[in-house]
């Protein structure tokens, strides 16, 4: 039956596994491929890992790890974290990831998505949007995890790169990040109305039900989550988890 | 190969001898333990005393217990019979980056029917990697020992930071037998020296670390007990594995501590085939004692592999990647000769100059007697 696609998110600090709190105090979570191995145990639909140092550190995602996800992960995956060259993207590519995820290179050279789209095919390019408010202003774009801010406004920018050939928008509210209270369904919203790719919510998922609430009411295509996929109860010990997918076909079927 | 012949004990067990019955000396420590701690009406009576104590502690606080969960029968089945008594237990689960799937769901599933708080401590990876590297390169037997005291030291940690006094433990003796020192005995001295030996200098800044002067600051100051509940009630595995399996649709994995895939590793793959060594053994003379199961059962269950060739490969080559070893190196590692625990220094030889003097302290720091002191009392004796 079909049903929207659920994907836990996983981001690579160093060579550990963390999660955020709005984009700061990350919490060490442990080894990421144990992580990888668990959720293909446990048969995530898709899997995103963003190796959020590589861009500050002028590198992309280590390849090896990469191809170490390949091996544990029977699922689709995409990666992300300082791609910057056609090369880099055939690279993760052969090493195994079915997309690429681009964030901080898109905004100083969107020309790069029309290449990449136009050489991988649109499927293959994930652009990922990070967006918060600036203080006293709004909304906007921000790079290089968070710390940048762009003055792009998040409508116009992901029209823009639906146009420069982006198959998916993965779209995160910075302000939402691991806190657990549900996604920033506005802007999800907000979004989905103005581009006609897939665009995959993050940020904020606390419980199940959120993401019903981020496809029926905000229209995301599909829903991506962090620290509900890797918490578990009210003193948040590390425990990965992922439904079933009765649960998800129930969930998304209740009107 | 002589046998003991009440249990499945034989003679590739360290310092095992026989009487002239053919009774091995394990099997006289394994009775001596019984006695120790009778079930039924005492053990019940013993316990029951315990609970009330526990609650007494923990009166003012969210928890009374702090219970260690590896998604394991064992200690799944604590968690039960804490709800059972009506205690309040703080669930916790040491992270070594090898639990498997199965014992991940089943601790979420546990801990989501009944209710109970989870507190996880994760090591970092890379100071995991480099001690279990370092173990496997100083060629020691049981090289799971430093999860085994990771384990131990966070039960410690996290009583001490949430104030709860009381820490319950799934060891039975019952079922599990008490290991020869020679292949299990471990401590953070010893660990520390074959870290700095054979680690690659990775600093251990995140490993939980119980020293004996912590033990002792955390037994006599902050007053901090360990309880093993199955030493006095009435437990039986497989009845218990039924009941988990109905109530929590927690899921069976096979073999004994197979719910860690470094674990399994170490007693299906490294023990056995570098060194000899059967550990069920111990286990299933234990359980023969305790009439679990017959000895020609335990007999039978010898004779049977501890998991197919494939997935004993597979373990390995799982092994070997996670800890980033390449083939040449794992070949190194394998074709080294083995040691034993006493090959490098530990506090070993001093618990046991001190020992008599120290059970007054043991006595506090525990609940009850343990094991290695009686064992040293009987397996020791005719020496």
């Amino acid at each position: 039956m079909f049903r929207p696609r659920v994907i836990p998110l996983l981001l690579l600090k160093n060579k550990g596994l963390v999660k955020s709190v709005k984009f700061t105090n990350y919490n060490y979570l442990g080894d990421p491929i144990n992580a990888v191995k668990l959720f293909n145990d446990l048969k995530a639909d898709e899997l995103v890992l963003l190796d959020i140092l590589a861009t500050k550190e002028g590198r992309s995602i280590d390849l090896g790890f990469v191809r170490e996800v390949g091996d544990e992960a029977n699922m689709p995956f995409a990666v992300g974290g300082g791609i910057q060259t056609i090369q880099q993207i055939k690279e993760c590519i052969n090493a195994g990831a079915e997309k690429v995820v681009i964030n901080s290179f898109a905004v100083n050279n969107p020309a790069f998505i029309r290449a990449a789209s136009d050489e991988f095919g649109s499927s293959t390019i994930v652009v990922s949007i990070d967006i918060k408010k600036k203080f006293w202003g709004k909304q906007q774009v921000y790079t290089l995890g968070g710390s940048r801010a762009t003055g792009l406004d998040p409508v116009a920018w992901a029209q823009q790169m639906e146009a420069n050939g982006a198959g998916e928008l993965l779209v995160t509210s910075i302000e939402h990040d691991g806190m657990m209270q549900g996604y920033n369904l506005p802007l999800i919203n907000a979004l989905s109305a103005a581009v006609s790719i897939p665009v995959v919510a993050a940020g904020g998922a606390g419980q199940l039900t959120d993401f019903k609430s981020a496809v029926s009411e905000a229209h995301a295509s599909a829903v991506a989550a962090g620290s509900l996929f890797v918490y578990h109860g009210p003193r948040k010990g590390v425990l990965v988890n992922y439904p079933k997918n009765h649960e998800l076909v129930n969930l998304f079927s209740q009107a | 190969m002589r046998v003991c012949t009440k249990g499945v004990w034989d003679e590739s067990i360290p310092g095992i001898s026989f009487d002239e019955n053919g009774v091995s000396n394990y099997c006289k420590l394994q009775e001596t333990m019984m006695a120790n701690y009778p079930r039924g009406e005492k053990g019940l009576a013993d316990w029951n005393a315990l609970v009330l104590a526990m609650k007494k502690a923990g009166k003012n606080s969210r928890y009374d217990c702090v219970v260690g969960v590896s998604g394991g029968v064992d200690s799944s089945y604590l968690l039960h019979i804490a709800g059972q008594y009506g205690l309040r237990p703080l669930a916790v689960n040491l992270d070594n980056g090898f639990n498997s799937q199965i014992a991940v769901q089943n601790i979420y599933k546990v801990t989501t029917t009944l209710g109970i708080d989870l507190e996880t401590y994760v090591i970092n990876y890379e100071e995991v990697q480099d001690l279990l590297r370092a173990y496997m390169k100083a060629g020691m037997p049981w090289i799971d020992t430093p999860t085994d005291l990771a384990i131990k030291a966070t039960m410690y940690k996290v009583a001490q930071a949430v104030g709860i006094q009381y820490i319950l433990r799934g060891n039975d003796f019952r079922s599990e037998g008490k290991q020869p020192k020679e292949w299990t005995y471990a401590d953070a001295r010893q660990l520390r020296f074959i870290h700095k030996r054979f680690g690659s200098g990775v600093r251990l800044k995140t490993y939980p670390m119980l020293t004996l002067p912590k033990m002792v600051y955390a037994g006599l100051i902050k007053g901090i007990k360990d309880i093993r509940p199955y030493y006095y009630l009435n437990y039986k595995k497989q009845d218990a594995k039924q009941l988990m399996i109905r109530l929590y649709d927690w899921q069976d994995y096979g073999g004994h501590h197979h719910e860690n895939l470094f674990t399994k590793f170490s007693m299906a793959y490294w023990l056995p085939r570098k060194f000899g060594i059967d550990k069920r053994k111990i286990n299933l003379s234990a359980q023969v004692l305790s009439q679990a199961i017959t000895r020609d059962e335990a007999l039978a269950q010898l004779q049977q592999p501890f998991a197919s060739e494939r997935e004993l490969a597979e373990t390995r080559s799982y092994v070997q990647k996670k800890l980033a070893l390449s083939d040449n190196d794992f070949q190194q590692i394998w074709s080294a000769t083995g040691k034993n625990t006493f090959d490098y220094p530990s506090n070993y030889e001093l618990l046991v100059k001190l020992a008599s003097r120290l059970r007054p302290l043991i006595s506090r720091l525990y609940a009850f007697t343990p094991m290695t002191v009686t064992a040293n009392q009987v397996l020791n004796a005719k020496k």
